[in-house]
């Protein structure tokens, strides 16, 4: 085989072989978990004190901001994150303006978190749970003046009648925003609650997103518009150690290793057969 | 143990069908797309019309009128699919799009460009940073100077040269996060067929 020949080939890696050794590479680190070290990074202790330094009885406003698309990211840190909540003495207020958001919660919260039986909680007392709600950066814009157009939560259960939110009237009231988001530009993105709670009312934020959307969301970080800022990916396993909580987010850590080191190698790979047929002298 | 729930069955199918596009295009896959989007299409009209009843049927059977308006407004947009009176949609649109650019100007000019600009031309509690920061916003903005062409030509192409390299970092990164956050979707349906359909993984 000639040189150009072998970098043609190398070039044109089948991707089926590619998928299959990713696969296997998964799933083997799946099921025998190689049990690497994990370091809590300086962002995710950033998000954990921030929870953690608010005193009893603050309230938080926790914004379900994905869907079935994003709950393998976002599902784990979600979890995690509303573990702590409970664990401290805080009113919770969760809310969603995505349609899927709803059953976000159930599945994670009532299902998975059981704040009753886990931490002793009261719905309505503790927590409570505004439901779907139309109208995307409106409906936002609205809830920062005046909680109490909502009427009810997603059980219609007035919100007068909820202990949980006696005296929380508008912004002021509310001590942190936790949004978990995957949206970058749409309905109820990181961006929307900087500009409508963050920047206007200096009402604390934390934001975990995607780890993609690291870089659209950092800018407002390090302005500190945004307070806390964590990928779901990684930083929900580190964030599981904190609360004593391992799950998802620890069991994927290996995975993900594996992964980013065949994605690594294939780069290499790429960049050796382009080279190697000349491509960058014949630029 | 393999689980015997037939939902986790269910979503298994779909989960390994919708997979298999990665390797060929094939009918099950269009089965799987085909009741995907089905599926969420019709959850969101249902949830779109409890929206509708929640702050608007039940509204005006309370009494408050003025809950007619936006109903009105919204029907009109419907309008856009008729022929002839498709102009009547640009009631509602101008609505939309009036009350969004609304609340947007009040606060996008602070968030967005007061508050990076003051962070980009400030050196903050890290002065390497800040010079770093101010260094890269304007070397890029030099690179989408068009103004003049001598801006990129040698010798003083040097500074849109630069910010070409930032931007390639950044996007570098970029990159990487992104093919991170892929996998972990792919690795959180793979925890999903190992642990709850096979029950291959600890709990």
């Amino acid at each position: 085989m000639s040189e150009e020949g072998f970098f043609n080939q190398l070039e044109r890696i089948p991707r089926e072989l590619i998928y299959a050794v990713l696969l296997i590479g998964l799933c083997y680190v799946l099921v025998y978990p190689v049990g690497l070290p994990i370091k809590v990074s300086g962002e995710t202790k950033e998000l954990y004190d921030s929870i953690e330094e608010l005193p009893d009885d603050s309230v938080v406003l926790v914004d379900i901001a994905f869907g079935a698309g994003g709950m393998p990211e976002l599902g784990p840190a979600f979890t995690a994150v509303m573990h702590h909540l409970y664990q401290r003495d805080l009113r919770v207020i969760v809310m969603t303006l995505y349609t899927e958001g709803p059953q976000m919660y159930d599945i994670l919260v009532v299902n998975k978190i059981e704040p009753e039986s886990s931490y002793d909680k009261t719905y309505g007392v503790d927590w409570c749970f505004f439901g779907y709600n139309a109208g995307g950066v409106t409906t936002m814009a609205e809830l920062a003046r005046n909680m109490r157009i909502l009427e009810t939560d997603y059980r219609d259960t007035p919100l007068d009648q909820l202990q949980v939110m006696e005296g929380v009237e508008d912004y002021t009231d509310v001590d942190l925003v936790i949004t978990f988001s995957t949206s970058s530009g749409g309905i109820s993105s990181p961006a929307d609650w900087v500009q409508q709670w963050a920047t206007p009312y200096e009402v604390p934020m934390a934001c975990v997103v995607l780890k993609m959307m690291i870089p659209t969301v950092s800018p407002y970080y390090g302005t500190g518009q945004v307070d806390a800022l964590i990928p779901g990916a990684g930083a929900s396993a580190e964030y599981e150690l904190l609360v004593n909580r391992p799950d998802e987010g620890l069991a994927s850590t290996d995975a993900l290793s594996v992964a980013h080191l065949i994605v690594i190698i294939l780069v290499i790979l790429g960049n050796i057969a382009y080279f190697g047929k000349g491509g960058g002298i014949a630029r | 143990m393999i689980s015997t729930d037939p939902s986790i069955w269910i979503a298994a199918f779909f989960t390994v069908t919708i997979m298999s596009y990665a390797f060929r295009d094939n009918p099950l896959f269009k089965f799987a797309e085909r009741t995907f989007i089905a599926a969420v299409i019709g959850h969101a009209v249902v949830m779109g019309i409890d929206s509708l009843r929640q702050f608007g049927f039940n509204k005006i059977q309370a009494g408050n009128i003025f809950y007619v308006i936006p109903i009105l407004l919204g029907i009109t947009i419907l309008a856009r699919y008729h022929s002839e009176y498709y102009w009547i949609s640009r009631y509602g649109m101008a609505a939309l799009v009036g009350i969004g650019v609304g609340l947007q100007i009040r606060t996008v000019p602070e968030a967005n460009i007061v508050s990076q600009l003051t962070k980009a031309i400030s050196l903050g509690d890290n002065p390497l940073l800040g010079v770093f920061t101010a260094l890269t916003t304007f070397t890029v903005i030099m690179h989408f100077t068009f103004t003049t062409k001598k801006i990129h030509e040698k010798p003083q192409n040097v500074l849109p040269v630069v910010g070409r390299y930032l931007m390639l970092i950044a996007f570098g990164a970029a990159f990487g996060n992104t093919v991170m956050t892929r996998m972990n979707l792919l690795i959180g349906r793979l925890i999903f067929l190992l642990r709850d359909l096979l029950g291959l993984m600890g709990a």
